[in-house]
């Protein structure tokens, strides 16, 4: 709906009675809670009511809008039902349900045909839709699309038009502040509030969870006497909102962004929940959105509280004393490594270290090799993986199929504060150079699964040693707690259960969030240590799998996936075997760009990183702040 | 009486030449007798006594409490977080065996060079190491994830058919403390013998003859047991030396042989172990310069026994001194990048104050003590003697924490605070301690009698002032 039919729907609402509706039917959406705050939709949906209207809403969740309509309908979750859609060209798709309605509930689709009158099923709904033929059917529901159903292109011309004059974009606001809306990068416009993962992972870029901010620019919180981590008032007209101040390098001067889906009051026990007094997560900043500019406000007014407010943020940045800023400037280029065009063309290897180089001879000890020693198991494989820095754009991903793959706890935002999230693949982000016009690196780091693991040596009853295959294994039921393991990991990608995070499970009534975990995946209990596994369990699968073939091969390469690889939209991840020659990962290995983390160590990891390759338009602003951060 | 000789005034004398005596006024063996057994004996202990006691119990039930909310609760009721993955119970382990340290020190160290003034203390001193090292033992069993399967860092036998990891410096740990632990115990108990007879034989009442008698192990004084007695004596000395040597440097293995800047150094052992008798004398000044008051043994351990132990502290402040020097020194020449930061950072990084916390408190205030004035006004030297015990703490929480939380990486980069259950279970390692001591004291014979009577004038048959040096 466009804001002016939004704005008509609510001043028909209001005239009750005489408006042209009697009843209003809300499906899969939540306008109490998200729309702009000029439309004052509560209260227009209140007084339609109040005259004898009737409110119907269908929701996944009994949510702010379920709070003011007299009918709440439990909606089937797209898992539990059947639907349909088209892709990008036109392509029929099927949705299938997995699993049974768990609370008895409908889908649109189904709502939609029983107030029509329309008794078929779902199921019959979408067949119908589908290919006549019963074979053809099958096909499209085994493939997920009907073949060949894609619309026929139109047959365009086009001309071109002069460029536009768009004048200094860059120029700061005159009148006031502008604040720009932005869903969250998680949890959207709030309607993925209620999900703990999504509330626990931390935006790319602040590295901020369970909260939104106020980002402005450094220059802009001085000009307005702001401080990091402190509340800020914005209002315009007789609106306003009160949210902490988050300074965030790069940010343009002379406005603020504020991430929607916060600050909800009825979201469920996870993000806000008055009716059992859950404080809400964040802060709603939808009353100071105007309907016609829904996502912009401009001539905003910015008043300093000064009142600190606790932001949950995985990785400083500018919250530390000279001395680690120094510290960082001086180790990042060693630790993301990235190079222009012509460095890489110049010298392809140049994110080799001389320890990248070290071998064997590194050691005081002669080391074995497996592959000429008889006295050693001579393993089938040697897991490794490479993660190409070019292509990762940090938007981690990753961390949340690792979430869901690994049945990793969320801890919540007073733990994160303590610093203990428990993700076993997490993204660096690092700015570097001025912090009005810095460079943005991010980097996926998970266990290294080194070689020769500093974590093995000090762990005094051998609960993480290495397999034979390489992986540096966590082994939970021997583990007594001691940490030492995280202490001497020069990687931090150890995380402690500092408490029974899955403690919630064992409650009566909760028995779907048991249903949440990966039966492959052992739940860790209270006081063990657990880190990255490299998916142990997918290798097992498919060594199972593989076996069951035939008893010697090997297991092919890109048989084994890893979460992260498997959700990476860029295919950053790759993993596989590393005597396999032919495998990806080889490759990778072999890639002039590929280096280890911290090599000078010795560790030896078996994850590589392939440099990052920067080639900004010259013509962009970014390629100016990139000369200066790389040659200034 | 007739066997009592009239001791020179010491004002008139050249200390270098003639030190004081080790047993100061006019005593004799039946008064050193007298003045330590009248305290096990005494019908009621000082009124002190019972207000320390009061406060200790107190503070070990606290202890209590912590140790079975954090067991019922986890280890997150605890500051730790990562990357500080060890914080305030690993600093009060390293702490408390330090303390430790000087008990040993005293008693097979200055027994082999034959310090004669050693006798005053050493009873006193190797009580306190074995309580300390109860506190210390106490911290790496609770600081564990999960407590109850502790028993799998020892080499048992058991149907896992596991052993544990001997390449950990933990296990290590396990076993150079408990032996320590051990030989402390038995050397200190045996130690007792001959002094728990004295009190057996004194007794007047049927419970003290049973329970003095039981533990003083039938010993009735005879040539033979002596002979033996001295025998065993040397013979455990010379077994604790090493131990002295061995127990901090194993602790210090925990640092030293990890990866972590700040960590990673050769030079722990050694300063480990300067720092260890360093926190230990000054904890033992810090129980005695009271106890000599409040149980009037003055005259047992004299200005000398403390002028002595002020001395020593000097000193091993000044090696403890040298080698927070020295650490820099080397993190500035190897040229590695993490390691000098470390060092920056942990003087001018977030946690500076602690830093030079430990510094003021352990490299320049001991200075003092060149000073006579100050060695022998006790006022001062107790209040240095907390201070040193103050910084010695701080030593290990810079080394643990600093270290810990900025290591490689800057996106793991987080600051660590301590919780009220850290600090209370700090407090109540402490009561743990003054309960057992405070016991120690009014039931068990504070200074070692027979030794004490080996240095006096009296047991030197030809006796003349002059050769009362080498006491």
């Amino acid at each position: 709906m466009c804001a002016s039919e939004l704005k008509a729907l609510a001043d028909e609402l209001r005239k009750g009675q005489d408006g042209a509706y009697r009843n209003l039917l809300l499906l899969d959406c939540n306008p109490a809670y998200d729309l702009p705050g000029d439309l004052e939709f509560v209260g227009a949906l209140e007084g339609f009511r109040g005259a004898g209207g009737t409110v119907i809403h269908l929701g996944l969740y009994r949510d702010e809008t379920a709070g003011h309509a007299d009918w709440h309908l439990p909606m089937a979750h797209a898992f539990e039902t059947w639907a349909d859609g088209t892709a990008w060209d036109g392509t029929m798709t099927t949705g299938q349900p997995l699993i049974d309605p768990l609370y008895a509930g409908r889908s649109v689709l189904e709502m939609l045909g029983w107030w029509t009158k329309d008794e078929r099923s779902a199921k019959e709904q979408v067949r119908a839709g589908g290919p006549a033929d019963g074979k053809a059917w099958r096909r499209a529901l085994h493939d997920g699309l009907v073949a060949g159903s894609a619309a026929a292109p139109l047959q365009v011309s086009a001309k071109a038009l002069p460029a536009p004059q768009f004048g200094d974009l860059s120029a700061t606001p005159a009148d006031g502040i502008e604040v720009r809306f932005m869903p969250d990068r998680h949890i959207g416009d709030g309607r993925w509030a209620n999900l703990g993962w999504l509330q626990e992972l931390p935006d790319p870029m602040t590295k901020l969870t369970w909260d939104n901010a106020a980002m402005m620019s450094f220059a802009t919180a001085a000009s307005l006497g702001v401080e990091h981590g402190t509340m800020v008032r914005l209002s315009k007209g007789a609106r306003s909102v009160e949210v902490p101040a988050y300074l965030m390098p790069g940010h343009a001067d002379g406005c603020v962004t504020i991430a929607l889906g916060h600050g909800r009051t009825a979201a469920g026990h996870v993000a806000g929940l008055d009716d059992d007094e859950i404080e809400p997560v964040g802060f709603d900043v939808n009353p100071l959105r105007a309907h016609d500019s829904a996502s912009l406000a401009t001539g905003v007014a910015v008043e300093p509280l000064g009142k600190p407010y606790p932001l949950a943020v995985t990785q400083d940045h500018f919250a530390i004393d000279e001395i680690g800023t120094q510290g960082r400037e001086q180790r990042l280029p060693n630790l993301v490594k990235e190079g222009s065009v012509a460095e890489w063309q110049q010298e392809p290897r140049f994110a080799k270290s001389a320890a990248d180089y070290w071998g064997k001879d590194s050691n005081l000890w002669q080391e074995l090799d497996p592959e000429t020693d008889d006295r050693l198991y001579k393993p089938k494989h040697k897991w490794g993986m490479a993660i190409d820095l070019s292509s990762c754009t940090g938007c981690s991903a990753c961390t949340i199929a690792c979430q869901a793959e690994n049945n990793i706890p969320v801890v919540g935002k007073d733990q994160v504060i303590k610093g203990r999230e428990m993700h076993w693949i997490r993204m660096d982000r690092y700015f570097a150079g001025d912090p009005a016009a810095p460079k943005v690196m991010s980097q996926p780091v998970a266990c290294q699964h080194c070689e020769m693991a500093p974590c093995e040596q000090v762990c005094p009853v051998a609960a993480t040693v290495h397999s034979s295959e390489g992986l540096n294994d966590m082994v939970y039921n021997r583990c007594i707690g001691t940490r030492y393991c995280s202490n001497n990991c020069p990687y931090k990608v150890r995380r402690f259960n500092f408490f029974d995070y899955n403690e919630d499970a064992d409650q009566p009534g909760n028995e779907v969030m048991k249903m949440a975990a990966n039966p492959e995946v052992t739940v860790r209990a209270r006081g063990v240590m657990e880190k990255c596994s490299f998916c142990v369990q997918r290798i097992e699968r498919a060594r199972i799998a593989t076996r069951n073939e035939d008893r010697d091969s090997r297991i092919p390469d890109g048989t084994i996936e890893t979460a992260c690889q498997q959700s990476c939209p860029t295919g950053s991840i790759v993993f596989g075997d590393l005597m396999d020659e032919g495998s990806q990962v080889r490759k990778a290995h072999e890639n002039p760009r590929s280096y280890a983390m911290l090599a000078e160590l010795n560790n030896k990891p078996r994850n590589l990183f392939l440099a990052r390759i920067r080639n900004p338009h010259p013509a962009m602003p970014a390629a100016a702040a990139e000369e200066a951060v790389t040659h200034g | 009486m007739a066997d009592s000789f009239t001791v020179p005034a010491a004002a008139t004398q050249d200390e270098r030449v003639f030190p004081a005596p080790l047993v100061a006024g006019t005593n004799d063996f039946a008064s050193v007798t007298e003045t330590v057994c009248s305290i096990v004996e005494a019908p009621r202990a000082p009124k002190a006594w019972y207000v320390i006691f009061g406060i200790a119990v107190a503070l070990l039930g606290v202890l209590g409490a912590m140790i079975v909310y954090l067991v019922s609760t986890g280890v997150g009721v605890w500051g730790n977080n990562q990357p500080v993955a060890w914080g305030w119970p690993i600093v009060n382990f390293v702490f408390w065996v330090g303390i430790g340290h000087a008990g040993t020190l005293i008693s097979a160290v200055l027994f082999l060079f034959r310090q004669g003034w050693r006798t005053g203390i050493n009873r006193f001193s190797e009580a306190m190491t074995i309580f300390a090292v109860i506190c210390a033992g106490m911290f790496p069993a609770i600081h564990v994830g999960r407590i109850w399967v502790i028993w799998w860092v020892f080499p048992i036998p058991n149907q896992m058919s596991m052993w544990p990891n001997f390449r950990s410096p933990l296990l290590w740990d396990v076993f150079a403390v408990s032996t320590y632990f051990s030989v402390s115990l038995l050397f200190w108990y045996m130690g007792l013998v001959p002094d728990l007879a004295t009190i057996r034989d004194r007794a007047k009442t049927k419970a003290r003859r049973f329970w003095y008698g039981l533990f003083s192990l039938g010993w009735t004084g005879s040539n033979r047991q002596w002979h033996r007695y001295e025998r065993a004596y040397l013979i455990l000395a010379a077994l604790a030396t090493p131990l002295v040597l061995s127990v901090h440097s194993v602790v210090s293995f925990d640092f030293a042989t990890s990866q972590l800047p700040g960590w990673h150094t050769t030079i722990f052992p050694p300063y480990f172990v300067a720092g260890a008798i360093f926190s230990g004398f000054a904890m033992v000044l810090t129980l005695a310069i009271p106890a000599r008051k409040m149980f009037g043994l003055e005259d047992l351990i004299t200005m000398r026994h403390i002028e002595n132990m002020c001395k020593i502290i000097m000193a091993t402040g000044m090696m403890v001194g040298y080698a927070y020097a020295m650490e820099f020194f080397m993190a500035w020449y190897s040229g590695n990048t993490y390691e000098g930061f470390a060092f920056v950072n942990r003087a001018f990084g977030p946690y500076w104050w602690a830093y030079w916390i430990m510094v003021s408190c352990n490299v320049i205030s001991p200075q003092i003590f060149w000073s006579k004035k100050a060695r022998t006004n006790l006022t001062l030297v107790f209040i240095m003697s907390i201070f040193v015990n103050i910084g010695m703490w701080f030593e290990r929480f810079v080394i643990t924490v600093t270290s810990l939380n900025r290591d490689f990486l800057p996106s793991s980069w987080h600051y660590f605070s301590p919780t009220w259950v850290d600090v209370l279970t700090l407090l109540g390692s402490f009561g743990l301690f003054f309960t057992l001591f405070m016991l120690f004291c009014r039931w068990l014979p504070q200074v070692a009698i027979s030794e004490v009577k080996n240095v006096m004038p009296q047991a030197h048959p030809h006796h003349h002032p002059s050769e009362g040096k080498e006491g």
